[in-house]
């Protein structure tokens, strides 16, 4: 069996759709005050995934990315695990359409994960476990969500804050960038319709645009995440010194604010990364830490990243550079 | 009549230091005079601000606010929120 202490993040890409909504048109058509979208939420413009590339196209081209910048030999792989809940098809899972475009083995073990902002991070500790308990040392984790598909144009609560983008990341015990430490997660589905798509479930009847409480999103971030994030650096027997960079769900820039100042942290050390994509789900944070962690110098020795959202669910871990 | 008073004081200091601790825009107003001012017009606070206020009652007076008593009791009116926190915090 493969030795796979080591198991940890080696590399990651992404992809960005090149058709954007930008504030002049979300000014225009919702009359939001001045310097609303920019300043408050942070969000130029919002990447919108064109209507004939569905999820599974659009992670397609973030893993193509990966390949191109790396060394990576898909035919290594051992796993390929996607976290979407805006997957091609109700059935089957989307993991497996990628899984066929890309002509993998047989071999491969390919799962989805339905979990929204959180999942990132869920997903970082599944693959970590399902790699480590298979002895498998080369998986894939793939992010993608377009809500632009399922948002009701006229909606000015959801509109101005989401975009489309994808993430690959390629986990290896071969000299990993980050090492993956513990894990503190949390769940509260007695606030499960904060965030909501109440169409296309088998309780469903016509389907329905996504909908969201942006007043019980932003009070369950505030109450559940902070003590979350605490439990966790005590997981990981650090404190809040200890940690160079903090990578948030890129929820709003007022809400990462918002969480900073709660738990009293520098901003400065506090990553923002979400004027050209806005929120864009599960890729937030991994895009975060591809764009601002991992490509810039130096790229912080102990990272925290947390996600939180639909379910209400949340989850935080700390990443640990191999470099120093 | 006097504890009824000192409760009310109490609520529109804490509402007044919350919303200046929210937005540095928030003009000086005695606190006397912030009853018929309106939160967002007057005192500057924007959707998402209102948000957090609401936010920081729940915590200090442990008092919920549903969403349609927003516009039933007009809220977005000092004067009006501090009422509604009062009588919901004796319930």
């Amino acid at each position: 069996m493969a030795h796979t202490t080591g198991l940890g993040i080696k590399y990651i890409s992404y992809h960005i759709p090149d058709a954007v909504l930008p504030n002049s048109v979300v000014q225009e058509r919702f009359g939001f005050e001045d310097n609303f979208l920019a300043n408050k939420l942070g969000i130029d413009e919002r990447p919108v995934a064109p209507d004939d590339q569905p999820t599974s196209e659009m992670c397609l081209k973030a893993i193509e990315s990966l390949t191109a910048e790396t060394d990576l030999d898909l035919a290594q792989l051992e796993c390929l695990i996607v976290i979407t809940q805006t997957p091609d098809y109700a059935i089957p899972h989307t993991s497996a359409l990628i899984h066929g475009r890309l002509g993998l083995s047989k071999s491969v073990a390919v799962f989805d994960v339905s979990l929204g902002c959180s999942g990132y991070v869920y997903g970082l500790s599944i693959a970590k476990a399902f790699m480590i308990s298979n002895g498998f040392t080369q998986g894939l984790l793939v992010t993608g969500d377009q809500y632009s598909k399922i948002m009701n144009p006229e909606d000015r609560n959801t509109i101005p804050l989401f975009g489309d983008a994808s993430t690959a990341t390629w986990l290896s015990n071969d000299e990993p960038a980050y090492l993956i430490g513990q894990f503190a997660f949390g769940s509260d589905g007695q606030t499960h319709e904060a965030i909501i798509v109440r169409g296309s479930g088998t309780r469903a009847g016509d389907a329905q645009p996504l909908e969201m409480n942006g007043r019980g999103v932003y009070s369950f971030m505030m109450s559940e995440v902070p003590p979350n994030i605490l439990r966790c650096l005590e997981q990981n027997d650090v404190t809040k010194d200890d940690i160079d960079k903090w990578v948030f769900h890129q929820a709003s820039k007022y809400m990462v604010e918002s969480l900073s100042n709660r738990i009293g942290l520098d901003i400065g050390s506090v990553v923002l990364d979400i004027g050209d994509v806005g929120n864009t789900v599960s890729s937030s944070v991994p895009l975060a830490l591809a764009r601002r962690v991992l490509a810039s110098q130096p790229h912080g020795r102990k990272v925290l990243i947390s996600g939180f959202g639909v379910g209400t669910s949340w989850a935080s871990c700390v990443l640990t550079s191999t470099k120093d | 009549m006097t504890s009824k008073s000192n409760a009310q004081t109490e609520i529109a200091e804490f509402l007044k230091q919350a919303i200046l601790e929210i937005t540095p825009k928030m003009p000086d107003v005695a606190v006397a005079e912030l009853a018929g001012k309106s939160i967002v017009d007057d005192l500057k606070l924007d959707s998402l601000d209102f948000i957090n206020l609401l936010f920081r009652i729940e915590e200090q007076f442990g008092v919920k606010i549903p969403e349609p008593a927003i516009d039933e009791h007009d809220l977005y009116v000092f004067g009006n929120l501090a009422d509604f926190v009062q009588n919901a915090s004796r319930d």
